[in-house]
């Protein structure tokens, strides 16, 4: 695979290109409700250690503080005090999350409770309703998406978007795929758009099943090789961060769970958000989650802290079932 | 703690924490049964005791059932989760007390059959009540879910033992003294020790309770009696049996 990666961005503003020398938050303003991210070192600290194993069973020995998920990369976007107005109504309130690289973050929370709102913020795709204000910081790599010179429509190709309900374009299943990459330049002739096509296809799991047919209709798609094909067209552009707003609530089990193992794949390679209202799609398939309830974010952590021990007894409540 | 929204799945986890608590009363109830038939050499008590256990049996199978499937149609997560794993790993502790309250109830029976030993069985009593006790108490921890109550009880396991300890010494000097004793002193001696086992039944029910009610793995550090600690002489009594 070899095409260029059009990102105006990062040439004209000499912006960070490796993520892994993203510039952090200074570490200073860490709400309280992310103190607890536990760096590389405390992750090593793990039952895998190669000491003398313990000969007697002790009760003294040192609990694992953590036994998997946990992000893998460094920051990539960094939320501070974001707070979201839908002309007099505030549907966000202050907040502040890290979200890291090549990591899942999930999500989750009671409808109205400003996930998709916060997911929106990432993209900026809050600016297309009327009437919309987000205040705060949203620091991609360091940069802030909502500063005058960043354009929009370079921006949602470096962060990417699969809504609830698949919407492919009306076109053949090639045009869906080559349609980012032929309006952002980044193939060169036929041969490497078709490369790009191929590579796409078979990085989102769909190429086996429409190799045979990529001059027919998208829309001719079952519902879940929609959600893939679209995935497809996001990947396409290489974006860095894919934004997932329910991406498989209108799939069946069978297709929810293809995109499942397609979201662990693609976690290797992007920052992954998902807003999900499947509370075990998100232990499922995020290392962090974060919870919100009525426009604030009330608890984020590990998937696996959250899920079996959170601190907050709304999130507890919530996860539980015994909301209301 | 606030109702689940599906409040069938919320009388569900209550009721198997009732099953449990009910479960325990049976154990401790078998358990005190079984020491009175022995100190009063009561045999229609004893084979009461027997028979009963099945009972116990099936109240572990039932709760076991209701969990798995409470897990299979609810997906408990959390501290819900907790509380059903909870009770399955009560009713095996529960279920392995009983079998031991049985095991003394027999021994009893054969007992009654040969000379009393007053002063011997008199310890078991002493014993029995001292581990009945302490199952009461770790089970209405479990009933009020008061961690506290239960982390008292993991505490004080050393008395048990030293009890136990104490029971090990006496009968060997009697065997000593006198062989013709060494049949009925076994039996004491085996009586003994399942008493120290449900002490440490009482044990895990006390760190299953702190895992259900806090999340965390119980950590602490309890003096243990060690060949090392007896006195010079005596066989370390757990290199034996």
């Amino acid at each position: 695979m070899k095409f260029r990666i059009f990102r105006a961005a990062d040439k004209d503003a000499g912006g960070p290109a490796d993520p892994t020398e993203a510039p952090r938050m200074g570490g200073a303003v860490l709400p309280a409700a992310t103190t607890e991210t536990r760096d590389g070192s405390m992750l090593e600290a793990g039952p895998s250690n190669d000491g003398p194993p313990a000969l007697a069973p002790t009760l003294t020995a040192p609990r694992p503080l953590h036994a998997g998920g946990g992000p893998t990369g460094p920051t990539k976007i960094a939320a501070r005090d974001v707070s979201v107005f839908y002309g007099a109504k505030q549907a966000l309130f202050d907040v502040s999350l890290d979200i890291p690289d090549k990591t899942v973050t999930s999500l989750i929370g009671p409808s109205g409770c400003g996930k998709s709102t916060f997911l929106r913020t990432m993209n900026r795709m809050n600016d297309t309703i009327p009437g919309a204000k987000v205040t705060g910081r949203i620091e991609m790599d360091g940069e802030d998406v909502n500063d005058r010179s960043v354009d929009p429509v370079l921006l949602r190709a470096r962060v990417g978007m699969v809504f609830q309900k698949p919407n492919p374009f009306p076109k053949t299943i090639y045009e869906n795929v080559a349609y980012g990459p032929r309006i952002h330049g980044l193939a060169s002739g036929k041969a490497e758009l078709d490369a790009v096509v191929e590579a796409s296809l078979k990085r989102a799991g769909l190429w086996e099943e429409v190799v045979d047919r990529l001059h027919s209709p998208g829309t001719g798609l079952s519902g879940g090789q929609q959600q893939r094909l679209v995935i497809a067209r996001a990947i396409a552009i290489e974006p860095e961060v894919i934004l997932m707003d329910e991406p498989c609530s209108a799939l069946d089990p069978i297709a929810t769970a293809k995109i499942e193992e397609l979201i662990d794949e693609l976690r290797e390679r992007y920052c992954i958000v998902i807003v999900t209202h499947s509370m075990a799609q998100a232990a499922r398939v995020s290392q962090r989650t974060a919870f919100f309830h009525l426009g604030r974010l009330v608890e984020t952590g590990d998937t696996e802290e959250i899920f079996t021990n959170p601190r907050e007894r709304r999130t507890l409540d919530y996860i539980t079932g015994r909301f209301g | 703690m606030n109702q689940h929204t599906v409040k069938a799945y919320g009388d569900e986890l209550n009721q198997l924490t009732a099953e449990v608590a009910r479960m325990g009363g049976l154990a401790e109830a078998q358990v005190a049964d079984a020491v009175d038939s022995v100190a009063r050499r009561d045999v229609t008590l004893a084979r009461a005791v027997v028979e009963r256990d099945a009972k116990l049996d099936a109240m572990h199978r039932d709760i076991e059932r209701k969990a798995i499937r409470l897990i299979a149609l609810r997906q408990p997560v959390a501290s819900d989760l907790r509380r059903a794993l909870a009770s399955m790993k009560l009713a095996v502790d529960l279920e392995r007390t009983g079998d031991l309250a049985k095991n003394i109830a027999k021994r009893g029976l054969i007992l009654a059959e040969s000379e009393p030993m007053q002063p011997l069985t008199r310890s078991i009593e002493r014993m029995g009540k001292l581990v009945s006790m302490r199952l009461r108490d770790v089970l209405d921890a479990y009933s009020a879910a008061e961690v506290d109550r239960a982390i008292r009880v993991w505490n004080t396991d050393d008395e048990v033992d030293e009890h136990y300890n104490a029971m090990f010494r006496e009968l060997l000097t009697y065997m000593m003294g006198d062989p013709r004793t060494i049949s009925a002193c076994t039996h004491l001696l085996f009586m003994a020790k399942n008493l120290e086992r449900i002490g440490d039944h009482a044990t895990n029910i006390a760190e299953t309770i702190y895992y259900e009610i806090t999340g965390q793995e119980f950590v602490g550090e309890r003096p243990r009696w060690s060949p090392d600690a007896s006195e010079g002489g005596i066989i370390a009594a757990d290199a034996i049996l």
